[in-house]
């Protein structure tokens, strides 16, 4: 299974994930896909060795496919409720979703 | 109310001025996670799925209008607009920055509120009865010992680093509302045969995975002696708890293991040996703390209000109100007043920043500028004038704050769960809210009468499952959401732990299987009066287990 990168970002502690160019995203859209967990644990452990991870708290890798986050949350994820909800928010209001209005 | 003597200012500045450098370290780099979390959660900081979560303490769940306008005010500012009031009398913040956090605690030491000692193997936010100095049942005010035991233990150098967390509950009625027997140390006043107050002390209850029902270890314990005694109790269980595994090392799996009798020589071993002046309350001490809690000076009035009665017979929303909502008590012509904040599909324990305001104004105006948190998660206003209750519940109803349902089904106590919990194993929130539209119907709810349930989203227990009437527990099995039903629990003084039915339930036949749980009740009770944990006890699980599992045709 492909996995990404994620953790919570240190000032504001909200959710990210390891992007473009080792670049911390808050939106899982933008989060590079890896070929499969070990290729994530890889570069989550340049992205540490490169002090690229000073920024956030708690990273780790977490199964994902691109295909997921379409299917939430009405449908029935094939992540992990709990990663779902890290990356939309509460199931009960006050996520990205409600801030983003929809 | 109790005001902050210096000693409590002076720690409270210091000690947020030690965690903004620690902050602004942490944010330059020169700490490390490692080397900050600890040193964050001594002041309340944890970090959850989407954020940091910011717990404060409301002391015995006691507080004043400026003290609720300030919570608005940090929700507004710099949270979302709401805060998550809990089981526990505290306040959580959901989404505070951590940049943020220094500001946030200077705005709380502002109104003597902090967020020391709210995590941590330390002795917690010491908890009571909600309705302490106004319920007519009350022998005598516990808070006044609940504020002497939250100085003595604030900071205590011995009890900083205790085996695991600690947490002390007190009431002063007869009518537990504090669910003492479920907490580390519970103490209850009592009058002995001579007419004299003091406590009775329980010890070793608890939640969590392994749920304890307290030990009655003394009948009576004076006064002058809560100290000397809680910390006989202490360091019984500092020398002798385990710290060899996190999950035997409260008080509760000590007084378990080596029995009641065993604890109760011990702690009275210390007690005897040091029971030194150094520790004994002199009386002018105790006067001086219950001068702060004197009840405010309320005129005996009329023990009827005409004012209610006009309008309870001529609206029947307002008649329910006043026979869940209003409590007696221990001046005529007053009353305790519940404000529920478990409204049809809401999140039990949230309010708004403008619902605070609005409760603080309320309190400002009518309640003698009080306010408390109860365990249930809901705020009281307790010193209202019975006259004042038509105007006081529109003002609640025009604010979506006038829910008629305090004791009732839909009186939920519900931990956030997996919407927001780093330890969740399920969601807790949405099922409250399912249950709470399932019984919408005022009149349905009115008829079942007392029922208590109670939802958590994990072992933790923070929704104090175990002692639901209806208790229930999120679990993840394999991936699936799932939910373990509990009846016969009970927090009161009749405290017990409910028993598990069976298998569980998914998240879409749970609600089916509460209310299985419900008409099971209504069919075989005597009548309405034998209320549902009544009528459990004198069934047993049998006829419920049946209803539940009808095996398959
Ligand atoms: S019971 Fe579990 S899920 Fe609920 S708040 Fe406590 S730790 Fe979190």
């Amino acid at each position: 299974m492909t996995a990404i990168v994620s953790a919570n970002l240190l000032a504001t502690g909200r959710v990210a994930y390891l992007g473009r160019e080792g670049a911390w995203v808050e939106d899982i859209a933008e989060a590079t896909v890896y070929s499969d967990a070990a290729a994530a644990e890889a570069e989550l452990a340049a992205a540490q060795q490169r002090g690229g991870a000073l920024g956030v708290v708690e990273p780790f890798v977490t199964g994902y496919t691109r295909a997921d986050h379409r299917t939430l949350p009405e449908g029935r994820p094939t992540m992990a409720l709990r990663d779902a909800i890290r990356a939309f928010g509460p199931t009960v209001g006050y996520g990205r979703r409600a801030e983003q209005g929809d | 109310m109790y005001r902050y003597d210096e000693f409590d200012a002076g720690f409270v500045a210091e000690r947020v001025a030690q965690f903004t450098d620690q902050v602004e370290r942490r944010l330059a780099g020169t700490l490390s996670e490692d080397q900050f979390k600890p040193l964050r959660l001594m002041n309340g900081v944890y970090l959850q799925l989407h954020a940091y979560m910011l717990r404060v303490a409301i002391p015995y769940g006691t507080l004043s209008s400026r003290q609720m306008r300030c919570f608005a005010h940090i929700a507004r500012t710099y949270d979302k607009g709401y805060g998550h009031f809990t089981t526990r009398q505290n306040l959580q913040f959901n989404w505070p920055a951590l940049k943020d956090v220094p500001a946030i605690l200077r705005e709380l030491a502002a109104v003597e509120m902090h967020c020391i000692q709210t995590s941590g193997n330390c002795i917690r936010n010491t908890t009571a009865d909600q309705f302490a100095g106004a319920a007519a049942d009350e022998i005598e005010d516990p808070r006044p010992y609940a504020e002497i035991i939250r100085q003595w233990s604030s900071l205590h150098p011995e009890f900083s680093f205790l085996p695991r967390k600690f947490k002390i509950a007190l009431t002063g009625a007869p009518s537990d509302r504090a669910a003492i027997q479920v907490h580390d140390i519970g103490y209850q006043v009592v009058k002995d045969a001579m007419g004299e107050v003091g406590f009775a002390v329980y010890v070793g209850g608890g939640q969590g995975r392994t749920p304890l029902i307290a030990h009655r270890i003394r009948e009576f314990l004076p006064k002058a002696d809560l100290l000397s005694y809680t910390n006989s109790i202490l360091r019984v269980y500092n020398l002798e708890g385990r710290r060899d595994n996190k999950f035997k090392a409260r008080i509760k799996i000590l007084v378990h293991e080596k029995g009641a009798d065993a604890i109760r020589e011990a702690v009275e071993a210390d007690f005897a040996a040091n029971h030194d002046a150094g520790l004994t309350l002199p009386q002018g001490e105790i006067d001086r703390i219950t001068a702060y809690f004197t009840l405010p000076d309320l005129a005996a009035r009329p023990q009827v209000s005409a004012a209610v009665e006009a309008r309870r017979t001529s609206d029947p929303a307002f008649a329910r109100f006043l026979a869940r909502n209003v409590f007696p008590h221990k001046v005529p012509g007053h009353g305790v007043l519940t404000v529920s904040l478990k409204p049809t599909d809401g999140i039990p324990g949230d309010a708004t920043a403008e619902q605070m305001d609005h409760l603080a104004d309320l309190a400002q105006r009518y309640s003698a500028d009080e306010l408390r948190v109860s365990h249930e998660q809901n705020i009281v206003l307790p010193h209202v004038r019975l006259d004042d209750l038509p105007a006081i519940y529109d003002s609640l109803r025009a604010n979506d704050l006038a829910a008629d349902n305090v004791g009732l089904v839909s009186d939920i106590i519900c931990c956030p769960g997996l919407d927001y919990c780093a330890l969740a194993t399920a969601r807790s929130i949405p099922i409250a809210q399912a249950i709470s539209k399932r019984f919408a119907e005022p009149e349905r709810t009115a008829e079942i009468g007392d029922l208590r349930v109670k939802i958590s989203g994990c072992i933790n227990a923070c929704g104090h499952h175990h002692v639901g009437h209806i208790g229930i527990l999120g679990l993840d099995k394999a991936g699936q959401e799932t939910y373990q039903l509990t009846l016969g629990g009970s927090a009161d003084e009749r405290c017990s732990i409910g028993d598990i039915t069976g298998r569980g339930f998914s998240a879409e036949r749970i609600v089916d299987a509460v209310e299985t749980v419900v008409d099971t009740y209504l069919s075989h009770r005597t009548g309405a009066e034998e209320s549902f944990i009544d009528a459990y006890r004198r069934l047993g699980m049998k006829p419920f287990k049946e209803a539940l599992y009808v095996p398959a045709a």
